[in-house]
């Protein structure tokens, strides 16, 4: 090997250790801090969900913490709809309670969809009487911006607020995405249940309808029992 | 001798006004196209761009007379590469929801042609301190364009500018509405041409000769 190339590999192996370890300490310094704004932008999607917070309100971490601690219960659903306070192999589907005076306002469910490039996290909400969405968010995508990712906007997910998770006949059938505008798609007697999809971006669209669907029905039983209170 | 007609001064000032990389090279379009529909997420995306800008000028600087040749862009590429995660990870951990906003145009920095172009350009060839006024003109001649271009676009797409409503809600009421066009990537082509049109016409190469 001449000793140009073996200069170049030297130089090249020297810069690859020094960033690396430049780069290793400042990820390491500050992971506390990034944990702790993800755990507090989690919170906050839970809440505005739920709407038990505005778009529109500005609050510290720690404001939102407090909220999320005194308005939100975390409990665990088994398969059959029966809820208990600690997860264990029985009870592993999490939810979060909002109560008013002992009765069950409104739930969220955190979810989780395959898009185009990777996992889409986030929440959708129903009132306490286990069929109106009152809320959807999302907290973690990698979608395209101005595609995929308008599922994180205010118009996208404002659609979910006011439809039903069921049919006509009270059927269990989870909120569908259309492909466009939903009118265009959907039968009148199916506007309760359909929104509008994001164009440009049918794979997250339907990615997002798919395994809505399939975390809707897991939790099915204890919407059930809600619906016929 | 009159601070103007320093060589710092000229370095400085020559990529803010005559050599703008927007307005004469049509450099950087990517992120000015995207992050641009806000005014607060441009300007903390020039803020990360003229940190990485600077200080990738700097190290070239600093290395360039022990850079191989050879594996010199790839030099470059790991440090603009470094600096970018560097900015991502601090905006993460202190300004999580702006960082948010940006989502991957944090990371696209590292694509920005700029900073690859003035390294290569400048950086190689100069001192560490002109390199680090070069990197800091470019930053903010490239800034100060998205800036007036998101300040149009929020203003006429949204009504508003840093959030704060500035048409009032009287004219809503009297049936003006939002140019829904500003906030899609046609309204930047369009303001950026003007600007492009501009600036040439009045500051730049042009304009002089």
């Amino acid at each position: 090997m001449s000793s140009k190339a073996l200069q170049s590999f030297v130089f090249a192996f020297g810069m690859c250790v020094v960033c690396a370890l430049l780069l290793t300490g400042a990820a390491m310094g500050l992971k506390d801090r990034q944990d702790q704004n993800k755990l507090v932008d989690q919170q906050k999607n839970i809440l505005k969900a739920l709407g038990e917070l505005e778009a529109s309100e500005v609050l510290t971490g720690e404001e939102i913490m407090a909220r999320f601690q005194a308005r939100c219960e975390l409990v665990y659903l088994s398969k059959d709809g029966r809820m208990s306070a600690q997860a264990d192999e029985v009870f592993t589907l999490p939810l979060y309670l909002v109560r008013e005076a002992g009765e069950i306002q409104k739930y969220g469910v955190p979810f989780k969809a395959y898009g185009l490039w990777s996992w889409i996290y986030g929440y959708i909400a129903l009132d306490g009487g286990g069929d109106n969405v009152i809320g959807f968010t999302v907290y973690q995508h990698a979608e395209t911006p101005g595609l995929g990712a308008e599922c994180e906007k205010p118009w996208f997910q404002n659609q979910f607020k006011g439809k039903r998770i069921t049919d006509q006949d009270g059927d269990f059938v989870s909120i569908w995405i259309a492909k466009g505008a939903y009118k265009d798609e959907a039968k009148p007697n199916q506007y309760h249940h359909y929104i509008d999809g994001m164009s440009g971006a049918t794979i997250t669209s339907k990615g997002i309808e798919k395994h809505l669907k399939k975390t809707l029905s897991q939790y099915e039983p204890f919407s059930k029992a809600l619906r016929e209170q | 001798m009159s601070i103007r007609s320093t060589k710092s001064y000229k370095v400085f000032m020559t990529p803010i006004v005559q050599a703008n990389p927007i307005a004469t090279a049509i450099l950087g379009i990517c992120s000015a196209l995207a992050v641009t529909t806000q005014v607060l997420p441009s300007i903390i995306m020039v803020l990360a761009m003229t940190f990485v800008l600077s200080f990738s000028n700097v190290t070239v600087s600093l290395l360039r007379h022990v850079i191989p040749k050879n594996i010199r862009i790839i030099v470059e590429l790991v440090v603009i590469a470094s600096l970018v995660i560097l900015a991502d990870q601090f905006l993460k951990a202190f300004m999580f929801s702006v960082s948010k906003q940006l989502s991957v145009f944090v990371g696209l920095i590292i694509t920005n042609c700029i900073i690859m172009g003035r390294a290569e350009a400048f950086a190689l060839g100069n001192t560490p301190w002109y390199s680090f006024l070069d990197g800091l003109g470019n930053g903010l001649g490239y800034g100060y364009i998205l800036v007036v271009v998101s300040v149009f676009r929020e203003l006429l797409g949204s009504g508003t500018i840093l959030g704060f409503q500035i048409i009032p809600q009287s004219f809503y009421e009297m049936g003006y509405t939002d140019i829904g066009l500003m906030v899609l990537a046609p309204g930047v082509f369009i303001t950026i041409g003007l600007l492009v049109w501009a600036q040439n016409r009045y500051l730049g190469i042009e304009g002089h000769g």
